[in-house]
């Protein structure tokens, strides 16, 4: 099991087995393995664990660390990602965006009030970046209830991209056809935001995910349902 | 609270997806690392007090030839910044307030830090702005360095 700054702290122990990704290539050498390699554990033992070592690793920046920013860049970035392209920011401005709420944690790291909470603080500062920044584009319309444009956006959408398995392929179009709440907060689940994470990101109390997340969840199942049969291959 | 076991296979059958269909870039997580050398630990903080972009009505859209002001407030010391241009042609114009001269630092992206002399009346600019977030540090003789929150124009 590695050990160091690229170690997951939250993965449950278990014996040494070689670090062998499930998914098709190898770890490059010094660079943290993406989520997909690591085991899904409950999102209440997930939280305190990660929570818990988030904050560690922001003293130790907040210290003169580089290596412990550098983690917690690693450990954080790809919940920020999911935030800002469940905006449905482009790729240039979501990586602007994402970077200006680093530097944001950087100019404040050793004033930070909760730092066992620190992904929901950079979640939201994500959020209002991505506001403001959709409101600059001319993309944010006002109704009542603030909503984000619904109409395509010129640049491909994510899961417009091609692949091979169908399997995948019915979950990304099954996906692409959720409303866009559904989208953002299932990207974020994706990742294994916390409740909190998600309630800053997307301006939701966090009573309200739980049975979102449930409705969301059914929604998606519905529409593979749904795409599956409408593929012409035969099921078993 | 925990996930039910068929909620968290399909999560885990859409984080698979995402990761191809939509991966994070690996500049994203490197620009933030790369960043903490522009950690200034003794600087006073200057917050963005006014953004008149925060004024518009939201339906409008600003025009590409419109400046963007921006106020950053520190203690003793404040930024009145005005930036025009577009895409690689962005201008930024300055003032201290109150008027006097100071070194400022641009800090961006690239981490090469770019520096100019406001005049006795507190004036700078700079052309050329690269795309993405920046900040402007502001060093005097016997003051206390002020840096301007990160913020993308």
């Amino acid at each position: 099991m590695r050990t160091g700054a690229c170690a997951p702290a939250w993965r449950r122990p278990r014996p040494p087995a070689p670090a062998t990704p499930r998914m098709g290539g190898a770890i490059a050498p010094g660079r943290c393995a993406t989520f997909s390699q690591f085991e899904r554990t409950g999102t209440t033992e997930r939280n305190r664990l990660v929570d818990r070592d988030v904050a560690v690793l922001l003293g130790d920046a907040a210290n003169g660390d580089h290596r412990a920013w550098e983690s917690l860049v690693d450990r954080l970035s790809p919940l920020l990602w999911s935030v800002a392209r469940g905006y449905r920011l482009s790729q240039p401005d979501a990586e602007d965006v994402i970077h200006t709420a680093w530097m944001r944690l950087l100019e404040r790291l050793d004033r930070i009030e909760d730092p066992a909470r620190v992904g929901s603080w950079l979640a939201t500062t994500v959020r209002h970046e991505c506001l403001r920044l959709l409101r600059r584009q001319g993309r944010i319309v006002l109704t009542g209830e603030a909503e984000l444009d619904s109409g395509a956006s010129d640049q491909p959408t994510p899961e417009a991209a091609l692949l091979r398995a169908e399997r995948s392929t019915l979950l990304a179009h099954a996906f692409a056809q959720l409303p866009q709440r559904c989208q953002q907060l299932l990207r974020m689940l994706a990742v294994r935001a916390s409740y909190e994470e998600v309630a800053g990101a997307l301006d939701m109390p966090v009573g309200a995910i739980g049975p979102t997340r449930g409705r969301c969840l059914q929604r998606l199942r519905q529409r593979l349902a749904a795409g599956g049969i409408s593929v012409s291959r035969l099921a078993d | 609270m925990r996930d039910s076991p068929e909620d968290e296979r399909l999560l885990d059958e859409l984080r698979r997806v995402l990761d191809r269909t939509d991966p994070m870039p690996e500049q994203v997580t490197r620009a933030a690392r790369e960043s903490y050398t522009w950690r200034t630990v003794d600087a006073e903080l200057a917050a963005l007090a006014w953004d008149s972009d925060a004024d518009r009505p939201l339906a409008s859209v600003r025009g590409t030839g419109d400046a963007r002001l921006l106020t950053f407030d520190a203690e003793g010391l404040r930024f009145d910044l005005e930036i025009s241009g577009s895409g690689r042609d962005r201008r930024l114009v300055g003032q201290l307030v109150p008027a006097q001269p100071g070194e400022v630092e641009l800090r961006q992206r690239s981490g090469l830090a770019r520096t100019v002399q406001a005049d006795d009346a507190g004036r700078f600019a700079i052309a050329d702005l690269e795309p993405g977030p920046l900040s402007l540090c502001c060093r005097r003789p016997g003051a206390a360095v002020v840096a301007t929150e990160w913020f993308l124009p």
